[in-house]
C-alpha cells in the first residue's frame, strides 16, 4: 500500500502535469472579451463540440449515444458511450457539459500521470528515489532533436498529455492491462490453469471495452501483451517447462478469442457507422511515413541517454520491463506496417505517448549509469545532467505551448459565442414542442447547439452530417430566400426541421425569414433570432 | 554497484510533505497570478469571419449591399506579379493575380478556395476544392473517372453529364473536363478534376467560375496549379 506522504507527493506531480496541460484553456477563458462566453475549445473545435453533444446527452438523463448531428441519421453511436457516462457523473454534481469535459480531463490527467510515477518507480525499483522521480521528468519534458518532428509524433509535453477524455480513459485502462499481464508474467512459473483463465478473461474484457470506444490503441497493446507472453513461452519452451507452457498458450489463446470476439463485435457497430465511413477517408489521408531518421531523432536527447542506459537495465529486468519493451516493439513496428491502412486508418494511430515512459526511465538509468562513476558524488552529477537536460527542453516544450496557445484549430471564429446566442439556445433548450432544429452551415453552429438543445440539426459538419454539401447548399438557398414557400415548407416538414435559427455571427440576412408566413418568431436579442414552424402550417 | 531502497523514514516523510505542499502552493499561486494578470491585461476581441449582422429588428433598414470588386481581367491577365496561393492543407498551389483576393473558409474540410467573381455569393461558388470521392460513395475510390461521370448524380440541382473530355495542364496536371447539365436545362460551367498520384480517395476539382471577360485570367490560374507531392 502507498503511504499517505506518497500519495500526497504523486498528486502534486498531477495536479502540477493536469494543470500545465490544460493552462491554455486557462489562459483563453481569461482573455474572454467582455460580452462573450467562452466555450472552452481547448482541443479540436469542431471533435470538442461533437464530444460534448454526447456528454449533454449524459446530462440529460440518457444512456444511449444517438446521433444528432443530422435529421436522417437514427444511428446510436455506441463508440462515444464514455461521454455518456462522464455526462451522467456530471449530472450527480449539476456541472455544464463544458464543466464536465475539462474536469474530466483534469482528474484524468492526474490520474494518469500517478500511474505513469507509479509504473516508473516498479521499473526502476532497486534506484533511488530521485532516479524514479528524474525519470519521471524525463518522461514528461523531452523534447526532439530541432528540426525533427512530425504531426503524429508525441514529441513535446503538451503532445504528450492528450486533452480528450477517450482518449486518457484508454490509456489509463491500457497501461492497468500492462500492469496487470506483467504482474502475471512475473509469478508464471507459481500460476495455476485457472489464474490463466481469470487473468486472461479479465484483461480481454477490458481491452474488449477499449476496442469498443479506442479500437486502434487496444489494438496496439494488445499486440504488445502478447509479444510479451511470446518471449515468456520461448523461455520456458527453450527450458523444456511444458506446463508452464501450456499455461501461457493457454492464456494467449483466450486473450486472442476475446479479442477477436470483441474486434468482429465493434466491427458490426463502430465500422459501419455514417461518421467512419464519412471519416475513415480522411484518416487514411492522414498516412505518412516517416523518414526513418526523422522519427529517431523525434526523441532527442532522450533517447541518447536511452541508449546508454540499456547498458544498465540487464540486472532490473523483469516482466514489467519486457511488458514496456513489447509496447516500444509493436508501436514502432505498427507505425511502419500497413495495418492502418487495412484498417481505414493512419498509422500515426499505433504511437502511444506511453513509449516516453520507457524511453524515460531507461535514459534516467543511463544519467545514474554514468554519474555512477564519480562514486560518491553519484547524486550531484545525476542532478547536474538533469538539470541541463531539462534546461535545454524547455525552449522547445515553451515554444509548443505558444503554438497551442495561438492555434486556430482551438481559438476557432465559435471558441467565444455572444452571450445573447446562449441565452437564446437556452431558451431553445426549454421549449416543449419536439422537432428538429435548423441553422446556417456559416459557422458551424450546427455542431454547437446540440451542446444546449436537446434537438438534432439537420447540418452541421462534413464528417458527421451525411450528405453535407447537398444539405449545406440546400440550408443555405431555405435562409437566402431562394426557395419558393411551398418549397421551403415542404423542405422544413421533410425534416421534422420545427425551429428555424439565426445568429448574427453568421453573415446571412435576416429579412427572408420574416418573408415565410409559415414561421413565427419567438425569441429574439441582439444576437439571435429564433422562428418556430407553424402548427398548423 | 550498491543501491538502496528509497528511504522512508520519519525525516525524509516530514520533507516529502512539506516539499509537495509547498511545490503545489506556489504552483497554484502562480498559476492564478498569470490568469488574473491575462484577464485584466489582454481581453481578447473576436473576429467572426461572416462579419456582425443585426438579427434583433424584424424590419431593418435594406443594408448597402457591398459592391463587388471590379476587375481589369486584360491587364490582370497579362500582368508579371501573380503572387503564390497555398491552401490552408498545403494540399494545392496555384498563382493568381494580386488584385484579387483569395477566400478561404475556415476549417472546410475540403480545403476550398474562391474568388468574389460571379453573381453568385463567392460560398456557393467555389473554385478550387479537393474531393474526398468516398465521401460521395466509398465504390467509386480509385475510380476517379466514374467518378467524374456520375458527378452530378451528388446534387439535386444538376440532373446529367453533358459532356467529358481528359484534360491535361501546362504544368502536366491529368484529369477530365466535365460539364453538367442543370434541372434548368442549363448547361454549366466547366469543372475540371485532376487525380492525385498515391491518393486514389482525393480528386482536385475546379470550378470555371470566371466571366467571359476574365478566362485568360482562369487558364493561367489553372495551369500554374500543383499539388503537393
Amino acid at each position: 500500500m502507498l503511504k499517505k506522504t506518497t500519495i500526497l507527493f504523486y498528486l502534486t506531480l498531477g495536479i502540477i502535469v493536469a494543470t500545465i496541460s490544460i493552462f491554455h484553456v486557462i489562459i483563453a477563458y481569461a482573455k474572454s472579451p467582455n460580452g462573450t462566453i467562452y466555450l472552452g475549445t481547448g482541443h479540436y473545435y469542431l471533435d470538442y463540440y461533437y464530444y460534448l453533444t454526447y456528454i449533454a446527452q449524459g446530462l440529460r438523463g440518457y444512456f444511449l449515444p444517438r446521433q444528432y448531428l443530422a435529421t436522417d441519421d437514427p444511428s446510436i453511436y455506441y463508440h462515444l458511450t464514455p461521454y455518456i457516462l462522464l455526462g451522467q457523473l456530471g449530472r450527480v454534481f449539476k456541472l455544464s457539459p463544458i464543466a464536465v469535459y475539462w474536469i474530466s480531463v483534469f482528474i484524468l490527467l492526474v490520474m494518469m500521470t500517478v500511474i505513469i510515477f507509479f509504473i516508473i518507480r516498479k521499473l526502476l525499483d532497486k534506484k533511488p528515489f530521485f532516479v524514479q522521480l528524474g525519470a519521471f521528468l524525463i518522461t514528461s519534458l523531452m523534447v526532439p532533436f530541432y528540426p525533427y518532428d512530425f504531426w503524429a509524433s508525441y514529441s513535446t509535453f503538451i503532445k504528450r498529455f492528450e486533452m480528450v477524455p477517450h482518449h486518457l480513459i484508454a490509456h489509463i485502462l491500457l497501461l492497468l492491462i500492462l500492469l496487470a499481464s506483467a504482474d502475471y508474467l512475473k509469478k508464471i512459473e507459481k500460476r495455476k490453469l485457472k489464474e490463466a483463465i481469470r487473468v486472461s478473461l479479465s484483461i480481454g474484457f477490458v481491452l474488449g471495452l477499449v476496442l469498443s470506444f479506442y479500437p486502434f490503441q487496444a489494438v496496439l497493446f494488445f499486440a504488445s501483451v502478447e509479444l510479451s507472453s511470446f518471449f515468456y513461452l520461448l523461455k520456458f519452451i527453450w527450458q523444456r517447462k511444458w506446463k508452464i507452457v501450456f499455461n501461457l498458450l493457454f492464456f494467449l489463446t483466450v486473450l486472442a478469442g476475446m479479442v477477436f470476439i470483441s474486434a468482429i463485435l465493434v466491427r458490426q457497430v463502430y465500422f459501419q457507422t455514417i461518421f467512419f465511413q464519412s471519416t475513415k477517408g480522411v484518416e487514411v489521408g492522414w498516412r505518412e511515413i516517416i523518414p526513418l531518421k526523422t522519427f529517431l531523432l523525434s526523441f532527442g536527447p532522450g533517447l541518447v541517454f536511452s541508449l546508454i542506459g540499456l547498458f544498465w537495465v540487464k540486472r532490473l529486468l523483469n516482466s514489467l520491463w519486457v511488458s514496456f519493451f513489447s509496447l516500444a516493439i509493436v508501436s514502432f513496428g505498427l507505425f511502419y506496417s500497413n495495418l492502418d491502412v487495412l484498417l481505414g486508418t493512419h498509422n500515426g494511430r499505433f504511437l502511444t505517448p506511453v513509449t516516453h515512459l520507457i524511453l524515460g526511465s531507461l535514459a534516467a538509468l543511463g544519467m545514474y549509469g554514468i554519474a555512477t562513476f564519480l562514486k560518491r558524488l553519484r547524486m550531484a552529477a545525476f542532478l547536474i545532467l538533469l538539470i541541463i537536460f531539462i534546461a535545454t527542453s524547455l525552449p522547445q516544450n515553451i515554444r509548443a505551448f505558444k503554438e497551442r496557445l495561438n492555434d486556430k484549430n482551438l481559438a476557432s471564429p465559435i471558441s467565444y459565442l455572444p452571450k445573447g446566442i446562449i441565452e437564446g439556445f437556452k431558451f431553445l433548450g426549454k421549449q416543449r414542442r419536439s422537432g428538429n432544429v435548423l441553422m446556417t452551415p456559416s459557422q458551424f453552429l450546427g455542431t454547437v447547439i446540440p451542446v444546449f438543445v436537446d434537438r438534432k440539426t439537420y447540418v452541421a459538419r462534413h464528417s458527421a452530417t451525411p450528405n453535407y454539401i447537398e444539405k449545406n447548399i440546400r440550408t443555405s438557398n431555405f435562409y437566402l430566400g431562394a426557395m419558393s414557400n411551398e418549397q421551403a415548407l415542404d423542405f422544413l416538414k421533410k425534416n421534422g426541421l420545427k425551429f428555424v435559427v439565426l445568429t448574427s455571427i453568421e453573415g446571412y440576412d435576416v429579412k427572408p425569414l420574416y418573408i415565410y408566413p409559415f414561421l413565427k418568431e419567438i425569441y429574439k436579442n441582439r444576437d439571435i433570432v429564433i422562428f418556430e414552424l407553424i402548427e398548423s402550417a | 554497484m550498491s543501491e538502496q531502497k528509497p528511504s522512508e523514514d520519519s525525516s525524509n516523510k516530514y520533507f516529502l510533505t512539506l516539499l509537495s505542499v509547498g511545490i503545489l502552493v506556489v504552483f497554484l499561486v502562480l498559476v492564478g497570478g498569470i490568469y488574473w494578470w491575462v484577464s485584466q491585461k489582454s481581453k481578447g476581441q473576436v473576429v467572426f469571419p461572416a462579419g456582425i449582422n443585426y438579427t434583433g429588428n424584424e424590419t431593418p433598414a435594406p443594408s448597402q449591399q457591398p459592391q463587388r470588386p471590379q476587375y481589369d481581367y486584360e491587364k490582370m491577365a497579362g500582368s508579371a506579379n501573380w503572387a503564390d496561393f497555398t491552401s490552408s492543407k498545403e494540399q494545392y498551389t496555384f498563382q493568381y493575380a494580386p488584385e484579387m483576393i483569395p477566400l478561404i473558409f475556415p476549417g472546410d474540410a475540403n480545403d476550398a478556395v474562391t474568388f468574389d467573381v460571379s453573381e453568385i455569393p463567392a460560398q456557393f461558388n467555389l473554385m478550387v476544392l479537393v474531393e474526398t470521392i468516398s465521401n460521395y460513395d466509398p465504390k467509386m475510390t480509385g475510380k476517379q473517372e466514374e467518378f467524374v461521370r456520375n458527378y452530378w448524380k451528388f446534387f439535386g440541382g444538376l440532373k446529367a453529364l453533358d459532356s467529358i473530355e481528359t484534360y491535361e495542364t501546362e504544368n502536366g496536371l491529368r484529369g477530365w473536363k466535365a460539364k453538367y447539365i442543370t434541372q434548368n436545362d442549363i448547361v454549366g460551367s466547366e469543372n475540371y478534376f485532376f487525380t492525385i498520384t498515391g491518393k486514389p480517395d482525393k480528386i482536385i476539382h475546379v470550378n470555371n467560375i470566371f466571366p467571359t471577360e476574365g478566362q485568360a485570367v482562369f487558364t493561367r490560374l489553372l495551369n500554374s496549379l500543383d499539388y503537393k507531392k
